[in-house]
């Protein structure tokens, strides 16, 4: 049932997942967290999702570390002597725990590509299928939820975005590039 | 016929990337120090990377999402040596000194070494002192691989 | 599969086959990644496996037939190459403080 693919893709984003999380130098983790989102973005594209794995590449990859390591320029770097941290036990129990329970929940998942679902209200679903394309003008019926029944959702969304890109710019600008 | 061919090809220009792809993690594994690794980055992997990515055009046929291929086969060979060189230069800016075949010092030590001399020009590189003194601190094993790692 | 020729199932398994050895091989570069010692020796590895993630997203593509992976592949490629020349340009003109 499950590939050798998924098998390889399964050990790497763990290894990458574990090794960002216990590291100590702060520059190996950012690096490292960035191959995890590599991993995950291949496990999107892996399930045909392209869209999403091409956000996780772009945010993940790209976005998160360019803006950590900023961060890390700006702040200081620790020195370590040890290359591991050591887990904090009652965390560690706690995530356990949360997986456990995340865990038991995956049964009651539908199988990934099952025709037969159409989630929980397909009379929802089967309206935007055959109104999209005639109300909005938009083939893709995704696309058509996005920017025409739920434009304003969206275009607050984009604002959002536009203004934390903004502010983001902004306080690197003063903090980061005209230091000394 | 010609089906057979194509089909033989691609599997070929697979195996033969597979190959490169598999000289070039050895080398990122096994080669003594920084310099060393980002050269068979640079050339062992674009190879590899590019023998596969022809073997995925040649599967695709001529078609409009083969440009891409290509493309993608272009971008790699410019951008896979253009960034080992910068990640080769950063280390020879930050001080981190190339490994020659007269010291079997492990990498670690290489790493120590560069940190104590970043300031004063003077270490010896044969001294043991201040790279063994650093090297302390770290769990004591030997195990690096650039240890016993000996370039035919 | 846009408009070429059907694949054989061969060409399908044995592209499966070569992403899951790709995968492997970028397991193991996890160790240069995750053993350091220097900054430079991680930025290096994490190159080496972005080129391979690449390369198993162009067999994906061929394999199943979905040519969008394509185009992750090739964001791929610019943002690896970004981030490897990112840190390297952070690390020389910082004068060593990352």
């Amino acid at each position: 049932m499950i590939s050798p693919f998924e098998a390889a893709l399964f050990v790497f984003v763990l290894v990458a997942a574990v090794a960002t999380a216990l590291l100590r130098d702060i520059l190996a983790v950012i690096v490292i967290a960035g191959a995890y989102s590599l991993g995950m973005a291949l496990f999107y594209a892996f399930l045909l999702a392209p869209d999403v794995a091409m956000t996780e590449a772009a945010i993940g990859a790209g976005v998160t570390t360019l803006l950590l390591l900023l961060t890390i320029a700006r702040t200081a770097r620790t020195d370590h002597t040890q290359l591991l941290e050591r887990p904090n036990v009652p965390a560690v129990f706690v995530c356990g725990a949360f997986l456990v329970v995340l865990l038991v929940t995956i049964t009651e998942f539908p199988v990934v590509g099952d025709p037969g679902i159409a989630w929980d209200n397909p009379a929802i679903t089967q309206y935007y299928l055959e109104h999209a394309p005639k109300d909005t003008g938009v083939e893709n019926a995704v696309t058509a939820v996005l920017a025409g029944y739920r434009g304003f959702d969206t275009f607050g969304e984009a604002t959002v975005v536009f203004l934390a890109g903004m502010a983001a710019l902004l306080v690197l600008k003063r903090e980061v590039f005209t230091n000394e | 016929m010609i089906e057979s061919v194509r089909t033989g090809g691609a599997i070929l220009f697979v195996a033969l990337g597979l190959f490169f792809t598999f000289v070039s993690a050895v080398g990122v594994l096994r080669l003594p120090d920084i310099y060393s690794r980002s050269h068979t980055a640079s050339q062992a992997d674009t190879l590899g990377a590019g023998f596969t990515l022809a073997g995925v055009a040649l599967v695709l046929g001529v078609t409009p999402v083969t440009i891409k291929t290509v493309l993608l086969l272009f971008f790699i060979f410019v951008t896979n040596p253009t960034a080992a060189h910068a990640v080769a230069r950063a280390a020879h800016e930050e001080g981190i000194e190339p490994w020659t075949t007269d010291d079997d010092r492990t990498d670690r030590d290489l790493f120590a070494a560069a940190k104590g001399t970043a300031a004063v020009e003077t270490a010896d590189p044969g001294e043991p002192g201040p790279a063994g003194a650093e090297a302390e601190d770290v769990t004591p094993e030997e195990t690096e691989p650039g240890d016993g790692g000996e370039p035919a | 599969m846009t408009g070429a020729t059907p694949l054989s199932p061969l060409i399908e398994d044995v592209f499966l086959g070569a992403a899951g050895l790709f995968m492997l091989l970028a397991v193991a570069m996890f160790y240069r990644a995750i053993k350091g010692p220097t900054t430079q020796d991680r930025v290096l590895a994490v190159n080496v496996l972005g080129t391979n993630t690449v390369v198993v997203l162009a067999l994906l593509a061929a394999a199943l037939g979905e040519s969008a992976l394509l185009d992750i592949a090739l964001i791929y490629a610019l943002l690896n190459f970004l981030m490897a020349v990112a840190i390297s340009k952070f690390t020389v003109e910082r004068g060593g403080v990352l």
